[in-house]
């Protein structure tokens, strides 16, 4: 079991990473081209916008206790200068 | 201009993998012994042999464009977070990878490690080694199964693979130490937006999209994520210094 787990933690890190909501987001906007799709309009130009905000994101969350914009309540993160590092790559 | 990037994809991401993989065999081969050390090397490479050999021609029984949807959201997902830290590392934002440090912190904690022999071999080297390169191993099998079977070659993907691993072999024999020199970053970043074009470009037309001109609009999804990270990072630094 505990090797099980290992294996299912080893493939979340790999493809999920430390931002699910990334992933998540990866996954609503090939949703949403393929139901764009299905509804007769060639969205081939969504995912390359979906990227950019997702990227932006993203960059501004992991960013936000450097620059003082911190939006969650106060702890132990937010008091170092600069987010730990979580996982690879 | 697909094959080349295919080929080039591959080889960086390998490499980097590679590189990762070579510094845990030193540090458990200099501190264990290199029979342990590489006796794990080997076994972790028949276990790959085995995962690549079932995996690779099982894929080609699934129809295309499903593959292409799957491969492409995965890829994305995966690129991504390559292209997040990579931008992140060259704003300044997060720590270097330091191949160095990684070496020394592995080094120690296998001098530290009890001595457990089990079939003549010092256990701690043999599973160090082993796990080390199984799992840096297994993420090369997964960007040259994907990226072969989604373009339908997996041997150019491998190809690719290859030219990294042995490049960085005979790099590491003759040097010796871990790959200090290697721009890490770099290479992350270039495989980081390599990664999310592919996702891209592969989950759009898994979903039914049509791009413009197919195949040719490669390196203009491409030139996208180039210009859309090297904005991220210059904007991250000028708030970086804004704030610091």
């Amino acid at each position: 079991m505990r090797r099980i787990k290992a294996f299912g933690r080893f493939w979340w890190d790999f493809v999920v990473g430390d931002d699910w909501r990334a992933a998540a987001g990866v996954v609503i906007a090939i949703g949403a081209t393929a139901a764009l799709v299905a509804g007769g309009v060639d969205a081939w130009w969504l995912l390359p916008v979906a990227v950019a905000t997702i990227l932006w994101v993203s960059l501004r969350r992991e960013t936000s206790d450097v620059t003082g914009n911190v939006r969650r309540a106060p702890g132990p993160r937010s008091r170092g200068a600069l987010p730990r590092p979580r996982s690879r790559p | 201009m697909t094959a080349v990037f295919l080929v080039a994809s591959a080889f960086l991401a390998s490499a980097v993998e590679f590189v990762e993989a070579l510094t845990i065999v030193l540090a458990a081969g200099i501190t264990r012994g290199w029979r342990s050390s590489l006796a794990g090397l080997g076994a972790a490479t028949v276990a790959l042999a085995v995962i690549v050999g079932a995996l690779g021609p099982a894929l080609t029984y699934i129809p295309i464009s499903a593959l292409r949807l799957v491969v492409g959201g995965l890829l994305l997902a995966f690129g991504l977070q390559w292209l997040r830290k990579a931008i992140l590392r060259a704003a300044g934002f997060k720590a270097m990878h330091d191949e160095a440090a990684i070496f020394a912190r592995e080094a120690e904690e296998a001098r530290a490690a009890g001595n457990e022999q089990h079939a003549g071999l010092d256990w701690y080297g043999f599973t160090l080694s082993f796990k080390g390169v199984l799992l840096e191993g297994l993420e090369v099998a997964f960007i040259v199964i994907t990226f072969g079977s989604t373009q339908g070659n997996v041997g150019l993907a491998a190809v690719g693979a290859g030219i990294a691993l042995a490049m960085v072999a005979v790099v590491g024999v003759v040097v010796r130490g871990p790959l200090t020199r290697v721009p890490e970053n770099t290479m992350k970043f270039a495989v980081g937006t390599m990664l999310t074009t592919f996702g891209i470009f592969w989950a759009a037309e898994g979903a039914g999209a049509h791009w413009p001109g197919d195949d040719a609009s490669l390196p203009a999804v491409l030139a996208f994520v180039v210009a859309l990270s090297s904005a991220a990072v210059a904007m991250l630094k000028r708030r970086r210094m804004a704030f610091a």
